[in-house]
């Protein structure tokens, strides 16, 4: 059998965090309005509306440029890409061709220790289409409706080179995209909302050669999982075509995620010609470096260099990456460079208590009533004593939900630690007097008992007790 | 007072409105009773909103006693019908629009609205202003008012046509190629191209984007001039329209042309197929303008004859884009087929006429892949070698001295089937269009019996000088539409 290289391209959609959308002064929020209700004539694609370039998507498209690594347009410059559907309003899309906002870049994944970088080809600035939906009325009849509130919401494309050979890398580098995204400010990538849309295209070749076999694109995915798992299942299919000597066929996928297989989807047979031309609308806009340096400074430390600070501070690469590869970067990020100090608490306090909350409640933290602020404010309890780790869920989960002070949780349900030695000392003779049995077993050599003597007295101080000195005095009292 | 309350200009009416002699109630009731017993046999009219003009004229009324009248307050004005507005119909003289009434109004509507002017109704233009001579219209022709038999141009004809006959005091027309100062010249009014981005094109229904330019339509310059002061000015929902303050255009328009350096094109003149009396009507232009003082400067614009072939690669690219939103899903006429893209086939289909179809397929085929490069591409490149030619001349001169069209007003249907000869009748025309610069058609003579105007071009946000120019030159002629509705022969039926 030969062994086959796959290679790999991958196109990702987002929609950009703007308050307005991308040629009109209407909200970028299309997934919580009404229908229909943040249109305006240019959205709807009215007769002698025009569109108007949002310079904050601009901004973010700069942004994005940047934290890809990319070369930066001199001129944001817009074109139109014709093509006719229902959800196209206008009949063209405004997008970005000869001139796209950022090209030539790349993102570093890493697995394990090793780093890789994939190469990106280009980010373009364009708009997103209406959202079609088609249902079927109780006569039996079926009907499409049509929801402009998405119609002109930013987006942004990213088109990476044909240089990832493997399913797993193509993961990575989709969940190490979304990070940046999200650490910048660029887009919230809320996945189930269509804030982040997945492409690949996938071809293999017999090692050692530089020639492309036929392409097999796969379209509209919605999770990182589902992309893995059809590229590994389209590299065994083709793998097992080719060594049967049978051609693959050029063609277009999805994934079906329960029968774990791609199929084919019907297309038009007619490869599209789009037909662009520089959109007479709008005129092309100098980027000078004036600009460009603006929106360097305005965002945040680099992801990579994030990283490696918290490696630096002695936290785990595993739990680095189990914070970074997740929504909670942003908000890790900022609460980091608020107790620059306690990275590592935060940290545990993000996984130990936090994303337990997450999955529990299904609210995103970017939508909860946690902020890096009132986190930040948990943490420093505990390092400074004063709460112990049982306080610290309880707090967090009414901070989560209702949002407030930790301080003023603390104080109002009386969760401060008891860490006023005498007080612990009483308890710890106290129970040490009452289990003379357990005592016993311990000098006989059971050490697991000691951890039912921590328990009762810890239960005797209402879970309040400084884990610290209880511990200490128990094993002088033992020892003794 | 004149009587023919019609027949005013915007400053007569404002002056008769201000001295108390005359209400907009009465002047718009004459001008609707114009409309009545004559628009039958002109045309110009696709909607004719009486009620609703009616109760503007009330409301200017009230605007003026309360002594906030404007130029233009209680002044009746008829809007080319492809520049939206609200509540009111807006077909773009094309089937496929015939009951779209648009839920917001042009930039200009919205600064006429608050001007006080009285919006009388929306004026016939060849389908989505593709066209010279309203024969492309969905609905009907309109007439030359000077013979009924002849075109009155286009693609504005409708708002060359009411001006003229008396059916309104002035009009808003939108000039892509020459749809503004064409029917101007066939009508024998005072037309204005403005600067691209002087005035805002937001509501004005896009037929070429980078070409389309709103302007006034008036029986005399300095009408003209106020309208385009009002009209004119930025707006922020059109990135395209300039920031630059406008000016009062009346300011020094009555300070002549001596001293001014006024260009013109010899070899314009040995155009083929060029009228010898539109030659004759040109070079008389020049000597009046020698004869009031100015300096008569040669210029040449030697890329001008690429316009035609620049023009008809660039405006139906455009244009095939921009009609791609007309499908009869969301507002329009639908026509079902058996499918979607059925539906899609027959709602144009059967509502698109036959030029509208003729440049979406020319601008699809320049636009295709392999094929840009050769059409589109090139075609932009020969726009700026245009443009740098304009610009060269007017380094020379103030204002350049042109033909507005090669012949004048012609027989409805003597080119229906000729399309590539009635492309080539804009060679004077399209150039401005390319180069974004503004133009004046004034009257300035008859050929056949038939208006033929002049054209000024200017530089780039220089349309006082134009104003300046064109009225020193109707101050001294006898070609205006006053002077042509004294002579009895002429008078309009």
């Amino acid at each position: 059998m030969t062994a086959y290289e796959p290679v790999i391209g991958i196109e990702v959609h987002v929609e950009l965090a703007t308050q307005t959308k991308m040629f009109c002064a209407c909200e970028n929020r299309p997934f919580e309005l009404e229908p229909n209700s943040a249109t305006c004539p240019t959205c709807l694609g009215l007769p002698g509306a025009l569109p108007v370039a949002n310079s904050e998507a601009i901004q973010l498209g700069i942004r994005a440029a940047l934290a890809l690594n990319c070369q930066v347009g001199e001129v944001c410059m817009f074109e139109r890409k014709n093509y006719a559907y229902p959800d196209l309003i206008k009949g063209y899309q405004i997008s970005q061709y000869a001139l796209p906002i950022g090209r030539n870049g790349f993102v570093t994944i890493h697995d394990d220790s090793i780093e890789k970088n994939i190469q990106i080809r280009r980010a373009h600035l364009e708009e997103d289409t209406a959202k079609l939906t088609h249902r079927q009325l109780s006569s039996g009849k079926s009907i499409s409706l049509l929801d402009c509130n998405r119609s002109g919401v930013p987006l942004l494309e990213i088109v990476t080179e044909p240089t990832i050979h493997s399913a797993q890398d193509a993961e990575l580098f989709l969940r190490e995209l979304r990070s940046i995204l999200i650490h910048n400010g660029i887009s919230r990538c809320r996945m189930q909302r269509g804030e982040m849309r997945l492409e690949a295209n996938i071809s293999l070749r017999p090692e050692g050669s530089e020639e492309f076999g036929p392409r097999v694109e796969i379209k509209n995915q919605s999770s990182f999982r589902f992309v893995r798992e059809a590229l590994a299942y389209e590299i065994a299919r083709q793998s097992d075509l080719l060594d049967q000597g049978q051609p693959v066929k050029q063609a277009t996928v999805g994934w079906d995620s329960e029968a774990r297989r791609t199929f084919e989807q019907r297309l038009k047979e007619e490869a599209h010609d789009y037909r662009y031309f520089p959109e007479p609308d709008l005129p092309p806009i100098e980027i000078g470096k004036d600009w460009i340096e603006r929106q360097r400074r305005a965002m945040p430390e680099s992801l990579d260099s994030f990283r490696r600070r918290l490696l630096q501070s002695g936290i785990s690469a595993a739990d680095i990456h189990t914070v970074v590869m997740n929504d909670t970067v942003e908000f890790l990020h900022q609460a980091c460079s608020l107790y620059p100090d306690g990275a590592g608490s935060i940290l545990r306090c993000l996984i130990r208590d936090v994303f337990s909350l997450v999955n529990e409640k299904k609210i995103p933290i970017g939508d909860s009533n946690l902020t890096p602020v009132n986190l930040v404010e948990v943490v420093k309890l505990v390092d400074g004593g004063e709460i112990n780790f049982a306080a610290q869920s309880k707090i967090l989960q009414e901070l989560f939900a209702e949002g407030g002070s930790a301080e003023a949780i603390m104080k109002r349900d009386g969760l401060g630690q008891v860490s006023d030695a005498g007080a612990i000392a009483f308890e710890v003779d106290q129970v040490l007097q009452e289990r003379s049995d357990l005592v016993e077993q311990y000098r006989a050599g059971k050490a697991a008992v000691r951890n039912a003597l921590f328990g009762q007295i810890m239960k005797r101080l209402k879970g309040r007790g400084d884990p610290k000195q209880i511990d200490s005095l128990l094993q002088k009292r033992l020892d003794g | 007072m004149r009587a023919d309350l019609h027949h005013m200009t915007i400053e007569e009416a404002a002056d008769a409105m201000s001295s108390g002699q005359l209400s907009s109630v009465e002047l718009t009731e004459s001008v609707l009773a114009r409309v009545e017993s004559v628009e039958d046999r002109y045309k110009a009219y696709i909607t004719v909103d009486a009620d609703g003009a009616m109760e503007q004229a009330r409301r200017a009324d009230e605007m003026r006693a309360g002594g906030r009248a404007t130029a233009v307050t209680g002044v009746p004005v008829c809007i080319k019908d492809n520049i939206v507005t609200r509540g009111l119909r807006t077909t773009c003289a094309s089937k496929l629009l015939e009951d779209f009434v648009p839920p917001f109004d042009a930039t200009i509507i919205a600064k006429l609205r608050q001007a006080g002017a009285v919006i009388v109704g929306k004026t016939n233009l060849d389908e989505f202003a593709m066209g010279s001579s309203t024969e492309n219209s969905g609905f009907f022709t309109s007439r030359n008012p000077w013979d009924v038999s002849r075109v009155p141009g286009g693609s504005s004809g409708g708002s060359a046509v009411a001006p003229a006959y008396g059916g309104c005091i002035f009009a808003i027309g939108e000039d892509t190629g020459g749809s503004i100062r064409q029917p101007a010249s066939f009508c024998g009014i005072v037309g204005c191209k403005p600067t691209y981005g002087r005035v805002s094109r937001w509501g004005s229904v896009a037929m070429a984007s980078s070409l389309d330019q709103i302007g006034p339509m008036c029986k005399t310059v300095r009408d003209a001039a106020i309208a385009l002061r009002v009209i004119a000015g930025h707006e922020p929902k059109d990135a395209t329209s300039s920031t630059r303050p406008v000016p009062d255009y009346l300011d020094g328009i009555e300070g002549g042309v001596e001293g001014l350096k006024i260009g013109y094109v010899p070899s314009l003149l040995d155009t083929e197929g060029i009228h010898p009396g539109v030659v004759e009507v040109t070079e008389n232009a020049r000597k009046a303008y020698e004869d009031l003082g100015a300096e008569i400067v040669n210029v040449e614009l030697p890329n001008l004859k690429y316009s035609i072939s620049t023009y008809y690669i660039l405006c139906p690219s455009e244009v095939s884009a921009n009609m791609a939103r007309f499908d009869g899903i969301r507002y329009g006429v639908e026509h079902r087929g058996e499918d979607m893209w059925g539906t899609y086939a027959r709602t144009r289909g059967l509502g698109f006429g036959q030029e509208v179809k003729r440049r979406i397929i020319i601008g699809a085929f320049a636009l295709s892949a392999g094929y840009y490069d050769a059409y589109y591409q090139k075609a932009a490149k020969v726009r700026t070698l245009i443009a740098r030619d304009f610009s060269e001349a007017l380094d020379k001169c103030d204002a350049i001295l042109m033909p507005v069209t090669p012949f004048p007003a012609f027989k409805i249907g003597e080119f229906i089937d000729n399309t590539l000869r009635l492309y080539l009748a804009d060679i004077f025309t399209l150039g401005l269009n390319l180069a974004g610069l503004p133009g004046l058609c004034v009257p300035a003579g008859t050929v056949d019996n038939m208006p033929q105007g002049v054209q000024l071009v200017g530089r780039a946000y220089d349309e006082k000088i134009l104003f300046q120019a064109g009225r020193a030159f109707e101050r001294r002629s006898a070609h205006s539409l006053a002077h042509r509705l004294a002579a009895s022969k002429e008078k309009l039926p």
